[in-house]
């Protein structure tokens, strides 16, 4: 199944992918006229997080080992057969937050009223994710497993060239790779 | 993301930060890091929003793209900080009151960036025009030039006395007149900020701590001029019961009685005494050198002075506030570089101590120490390490004085604005650059989204002897004074 890919070198922080999932996802509108007077404020399932120098869009990540399925006592939290990913039941949530609590990216949080919790699930049953779709720089991508290895081996093959590339020894990896203080490359 | 970072450099807004936390108010840095982090198509210049066919965003990863209308990457950069340019050209002559001077420049201008006939070069050209514009226009700003002694800083706020602040631009005369008629009254203290300093009161704060200051509850009441007056101050005054009067419409009697009632709601609370005052000597303008004798100039030739800096710009909250401005002083004057400076950087320097004459012995290399000496002996005026040329709004009388300084001593020139925000520190630093002055922008130079913008302008300003410059291009104090030092050779 192929999952949502974050590049942080192409994020510009600009939130596109913020907006078209809290209108698209949690408004009734589905406007952003509409939404954003809405009683209930709509809650982006994606949060973009960063400093001034690097910014990436966060998620849910549809782990593997996920530790909201095992702390959930109401099996709202589930994994669906279907597709393998880490879905909510929203009528089954009590509002325990245990899941926000062990979340590692902070994914589960609670909605705008403040009773369930609210997460993201890849836009499920849809051909493209919102926040895929709306990103303009290609910082957002579906990416299936097949496409996971080839992004390794083409990093991993860069990184060691650029190593080789660049005899001095003085400068952090990380500068030698290109990454500026500013904008990141 | 939590990232801590200092914010200020200032004692007394760096004490109201945690005030303001406390009492649920929220300060520039407070806004700023709330946003971060900040979309990236914005800073560098690379998106457009004048029609209502977009907004339209260059995507910088892609080669290929443009807007909707079918302007390139270089074409929205240089429209975008064209713009900004234009709107400083705009403040810098509705301040000087010379608005139909310059209004032919800034029509151009405005209408070649809405217009699609001109490449990225011919809008830069057209910046480079209405820069100048701006600044001549600006010329006509008349300030009243003797050198005098004051105190900077918070701590020119006095815990028993009704404090009334100046902020913000206003006619040097009128500013004198209002500073004049409020200190005839007994009981009141006049502080200035962003502007109002030219009225030759104590300087209290730059633009970033005008609410900070508020914070303090020592501000009593606030006599707002028409620029750099912004508007979270007006709100927070407000909230506060803080009376804010405009120039225009001044009744000097109301603003004292509602300040009065401040005072007194105020009284034991206010944290004015919790700050010490700097001493600043400042005021320094050409008429200072005026009387100069040959031998005289010949006298601080001796010097060994190696160059002239002039430091001027605003706050930016991207950067610890007057931190880059004291680092960039702070290099200059070890390497024997004069250093002149305006704006919120000459309140900055003026806080930090930088314009207190007992303290030259600490701050400067050898060449400015020999030259604040021999300055001292010939005009009689007790020196400090940076001369002070007054706000934002008299940069052209300091770059006059800058280019005298140089000029007559055969020195070379430089600019820096470290700390560069707002339209009319932009408009004001391309237009020393026009003047022939390699100038230094920071903490972001908004051409950066361009391949070749910065390359572009700096084609144009070469004709001219001048040049600007980002983070981009260079990236640290001793790298600007490198190339300072090395004009001259």
């Amino acid at each position: 199944m192929p999952e949502i890919m974050v590049d942080p070198s192409r994020c510009m922080a600009c939130r596109s992918c913020e907006v078209a999932c809290g209108i698209n996802r949690d408004s009734v509108t589905k406007t952003v006229a509409g939404a954003f007077k809405e009683p209930m404020r709509p809650t982006p399932r994606v949060s973009v997080q960063g400093n001034e120098s690097l910014s990436l869009p966060v998620q849910c990540r549809h782990c593997e080992e996920a530790l909201c399925l095992d702390t959930c006592p109401t099996g709202a939290l589930y994994r669906s057969a279907d597709d393998n990913r880490v879905l909510f039941d929203d009528n089954r949530c009590i509002g325990c937050w245990m899941c926000v609590g062990v979340c590692p990216f902070g994914a589960v949080k609670p909605n705008s009223a403040g009773k369930v919790a609210i997460k993201c699930d890849a836009c499920f049953g849809m051909e493209q994710p919102f926040c895929v779709e709306a990103c303009p720089t290609g910082a957002l991508a579906l990416v299936d497993v097949e496409g996971m290895r080839q992004l390794s081996k083409r990093r991993s093959g860069g990184i060691v060239q650029t190593l080789l590339a660049d005899g001095s020894k003085d400068s952090p990896v990380y500068l030698r790779l290109g990454y500026s203080r500013r904008g990141g490359q | 993301m939590l990232r801590i970072r200092k914010k200020t450099l200032d004692k007394a807004t760096e004490h109201a930060l945690g005030q303001a936390a406390a009492a649920g108010i929220s300060l520039p840095f407070d806004r700023y890091e709330e946003q971060v982090p900040v979309c990236r198509f914005g800073q560098m210049g690379l998106d457009c929003k004048v029609c209502t066919q977009g907004p339209c965003r260059i995507n910088p990863f892609d080669q290929s793209n443009g807007t909707t209308c079918g302007r390139d990457r270089e074409g929205i950069v240089a429209a975008s900080f064209l713009r900004l340019v234009a709107d400083g050209a705009v403040a810098s002559a509705s301040v000087a009151g010379s608005e139909a001077k310059a209004a032919p420049a800034i029509l151009e201008a405005i209408s070649a960036a809405n217009e699609g006939t001109l490449p990225a070069a011919g809008l830069l050209e057209k910046a480079v025009d209405v820069a100048a514009a701006g600044f001549e226009a600006l010329s006509a700003y008349e300030a009243n030039g003797s050198v005098r002694t004051v105190e900077a800083g918070a701590g020119t706020l006095k815990a028993d006395k009704i404090n009334i602040l100046l902020l913000g631009a206003m006619p040097a005369a009128k500013a004198k007149e209002i500073a004049d008629e409020l200190m005839s009254r007994p009981g009141v203290n006049v502080v200035a900020a962003a502007g109002g300093e030219v009225a030759g009161v104590p300087v209290a704060g730059s633009y970033n701590s005008q609410e900070a200051l508020l914070v303090t509850t020592a501000v009593d009441g606030i006599v707002a001029g028409n620029a750099c007056v912004a508007p979270g101050l007006i709100s927070l005054a407000a909230k506060q019961g803080v009376p804010v009067m405009p120039v225009a419409d001044l009744d000097i009697s109301r603003l004292l009685d509602e300040a009065d009632t401040h005072f007194r709601r105020n009284a034991g609370r206010n944290l004015a005494a919790k700050f010490q005052p700097a001493t600043a000597v400042l005021g320094f303008s050409p008429a200072t050198f005026a009387s100069l004798s040959s031998a005289q100039w010949s006298s601080l030739a001796g010097s060994g002075l190696k160059g002239v800096a002039l430091v001027g710009g605003c706050n930016n909250t991207i950067e610890t506030q007057d931190a880059a401005v004291v680092r960039q002083t702070e290099e200059l004057l070890k390497n024997d570089i004069l250093v002149i400076a305006t704006g919120c950087a000459a309140a900055a320097l003026a806080k930090a101590g930088y314009m207190d004459p007992d303290r030259v012995d600490r701050l400067a290399g050898k060449g400015v120490r020999a030259f604040v000496s021999a300055l001292s002996q010939a005009t009689g005026i007790h020196t400090p390490a940076v001369l002070g040329a007054g706000s934002c709004w008299q940069a052209p009388a300091a770059l006059e004085l800058a280019q005298l300084i140089a000029g007559k001593m055969g020195l070379p020139l430089a600019a820096a604005m470290p700390e560069v925000s707002r339209p009319a520190g932009w408009s004001v630093a391309l237009a020393i650059a026009v003047h022939g002055v390699p100038t230094y922008v920071g903490p972001v130079l908004p051409l950066d989204g361009g391949l070749e913008s910065v390359q572009t302008l700096n084609g144009i300003l070469e004709g001219r002897g001048g040049s600007l410059v980002g983070p981009g291009q260079i990236g640290d104090p001793e790298a600007f004074v490198a190339k300072v030092l090395s004009r001259g050779s």
